[in-house]
């Protein structure tokens, strides 16, 4: 098992009464309510967070991407990749992703990757998702019936980008370039590694496959949705004649960790009920824009008779529904070590994201959860699969000994 | 009553299903955003004076809006090759709300081809200050509640009220997702593909016709229409106790407004 440290950089300070208030946490919120003299403070305490998850022992540190939207402060994952590339040696830098429809040209995407593999010896995982609703249709005003042209396009470009060994002509529909030629050449041959972040769209699972890529199914759900994906993409690997190597499937899942289970409910209700009440209070109008979803998707979305995904957040749920829906695992750490272990095993999870500053949490409270996490349920966690499988899509970075050092890096 | 007929466009990429009914000169009928549920009353009425056809357009009820992308010129071409396959050389064409921008669109390129146009509240520009209604992040009752007149109304709850078989409301919901995803491949986000800077084309006498309380498409998006329409006699006329969709609103009022104009 990889075990990965994802952030989403939320907003911590929204007022108390936000959900009632406002219409949306994302797209239209107001930006009255951000604070730059805040943000700089917050952006570098998150930044403190990711490097004490390496520092920890975490296999990587996640970062993503989202615009308009105060649970997720990131409309540039790269730039945080970045800032922590040097800071944090050890770790992999998981970077899910870069929206690549939306980058003109999408050259910028192996561009700037390429930057961060080169940058960090090769520890780089390039996520490409579609992109989000509110994200690429709502905030950025793509058209949502021919996003995903435009995602597949761009994938094709960028893979060219990274394998074409001399100048290439692009000529796509929505891209073209006349000398494509990215000088710059990653660390990873042919490439760093690509993890694909879906929403449950049935194409994706399809394609992500045929394509030999990892599939991450990211949602603050926890297992509830994690089981329906994740039943259904590994139907899907199956049906296509691929191995279950569990290090195909990555899951994204809230974890709170303290002394004994009382002691996390303590600590953590509070942000969690936060995150669940504000973060996640999303207008069900911008969750999903019309021709964004195939018609596939529609179909078995209805047919399963699951409703909008946003709506299901605005019921004011308490910590004990959290924990009882394994929305989030939280307790002792033996609680977590055992809840955690079935989940994965049950769910065929190869690569975890570990989701620990959540909400409001406080930066005091993110390290502590963390740590006990990264010391008490961590290490058993490592131990499953590796005797059966082998990882294939994590990065292959330089030798520890060939790597620059920060500050005293010089090449020869 | 008109039965469906269909035909094949560019070698299949396009099964077009069409109602055609009447006799004498040839009005062609492109429908909105809502699509075309039937021939309705207001066609059979145009269908006495006129031989009327109306496409169901891709993403309506034909197929291939895939082939579209989101290129108003391919949406062009699929309306004057629809015209071609049935040899309607010079038609009126009257199109509501997208298939007015549709009309237009296709009366800027081709200007000789169109008799008269009749643009009743079309999409197709964007206006400072009173943008077309996102109707793309709306419910339905949201949009009834700016579509009609009267939200009240008996034709607003009907389009409001899902069918209560549970299939043909799955069907009803795909098809509402599937039109209005072909609607934002040319509409989306803004409703501007550039029309604005193509109406000097065009040079067919005009109707522009609006309902009084359109509050999806503002009437201060004809005042717009009017005053670029540089090289055409536009005639703008209003209908009181309308909204957005006209026809089910003040169905006499709508269908006089365009037999006359049609017939001056």
């Amino acid at each position: 098992m990889k075990v990965n440290w994802f952030h989403l950089m939320p907003w911590r300070f929204l007022p108390p009464n936000f959900e009632n208030e406002h219409h949306s946490v994302w797209v239209d919120i107001p930006t009255k309510l951000y604070d730059p003299a805040r943000g700089h403070h917050l952006y570098n305490e998150y930044l403190d967070e990711l490097e004490f998850a390496d520092s920890m022992g975490l296999d990587g540190i996640c970062v993503n991407e989202h615009h308009a939207n105060a649970y997720g402060l990131m409309p540039s994952p790269n730039l945080m990749a970045a800032a922590v590339a040097r800071r944090a040696p050890h770790a992999n830098l998981i970077v899910l992703g870069n929206s690549i429809a939306m980058y003109n040209p999408p050259l910028r995407v192996a561009e700037e990757f390429a930057m961060l593999d080169l940058i960090s010896g090769g520890r780089l995982v390039a996520g490409f998702p579609i992109g989000s609703s509110p994200d690429d249709n709502f905030a950025y005003g793509f058209v949502p019936a021919t996003l995903r042209e435009r995602y597949y396009e761009a994938h094709d470009f960028i893979k060219q980008a990274w394998s074409s060994e001399e100048p290439f002509i692009f000529n796509g529909r929505y891209n073209k370039v006349r000398y494509g030629n990215l000088f710059i050449r990653p660390v990873q041959k042919p490439h760093p590694p690509i993890w694909i972040p879906g929403g449950g769209s049935i194409e994706t699972w399809d394609w992500t496959l045929e394509h030999d890529y990892v599939y991450c199914a990211l949602s603050y759900l926890g297992y509830e949705y994690g089981k329906r994906v994740g039943t259904g993409y590994w139907e899907r690997a199956a049906a296509l004649g691929k191995d279950l190597n569990p290090y195909r499937f990555g899951y994204l899942q809230l974890i709170c960790v303290a002394e004994t289970d009382n002691q996390a409910e303590k600590d953590y209700a509070e942000h969690l009920e936060y995150f669940y009440n504000k973060c996640v209070h999303i207008a069900p109008e911008f969750a999903d824009a019309p021709g964004y979803r195939t018609e596939a998707t529609v179909r078995a979305g209805l047919r399963g008779g699951v409703g909008n995904a946003a709506t299901a957040f605005r019921k004011g749920l308490k910590w004990k529904d959290f924990v009882d829906r394994n929305y989030v695992v939280a307790g002792s750490p033996a609680t977590v070590r055992d809840k955690l272990t079935w989940i994965l095993k049950d769910l065929n999870v190869g690569q975890l994201m570990a989701l620990q500053q959540i909400g409001s949490m406080p930066k005091h409270l993110v390290l502590k959860n963390t740590e006990l996490f990264a010391k008490e349920v961590m290490p058993s966690l490592k131990t499953i699969w590796t005797e059966e499988w082998e990882d294939r899509w994590s990065p292959r970075p330089l030798p520890q000994n060939q790597r620059a050092v920060a500050g005293q890096a010089e090449a020869r | 009553m008109s039965e469906l007929k269909t035909l094949a466009l560019r070698g299949g990429d396009f099964a077009v299903k069409y109602y055609q009914a009447g006799q004498g000169d040839d009005l062609v009928f492109l429908h909105s955003a809502g699509g075309l549920p039937a021939f309705t009353p207001e066609l059979a009425a145009l269908s006495k004076k006129y031989r009327v056809t109306a496409p169901l357009l891709p993403g309506w009820g034909s197929s291939g809006e895939q082939h579209l992308h989101e290129d108003v010129q391919k949406l062009v071409f699929f309306g004057w090759d629809f015209c071609d396959a049935l040899a309607i050389e010079r038609p009126i064409l009257v199109g509501h709300s997208f298939g007015g921008m549709m009309a237009a669109e296709m009366a800027a390129t081709e200007p000789r081809r169109v008799k008269k146009l009749v643009l009743i509240a079309p999409a197709g520009l964007y206006v400072e200050g009173c943008p077309m209604f996102d109707v793309f992040a709306a419910t339905p009752a949201e949009i009834a509640k700016v579509a009609f007149h009267d939200p009240e109304s008996p034709a607003a709850k009907a389009f409001v009220t899902p069918p209560s078989d549970p299939q043909a409301q799955i069907e009803a919901t795909v098809a509402q997702i599937r039109a209005l995803a072909t609607a934002g491949r040319f509409l989306f986000p803004n409703g501007d593909r550039g029309l604005s800077e193509r109406l000097y084309r065009i040079k067919a006498p005009t109707l522009l016709l609006w309902g009084e309380s359109d509050r999806l498409i503002p009437r201060q998006h004809a005042d717009v229409f009017k005053r670029l329409m540089v090289n055409a006699p536009v005639k703008l006329q209003t209908i009181s106790q309308a909204g957005h969709v006209l026809f089910p609103e003040q169905p006499e009022a709508a269908v006089n407004a365009i037999l006359n104009f049609c017939a001056a």
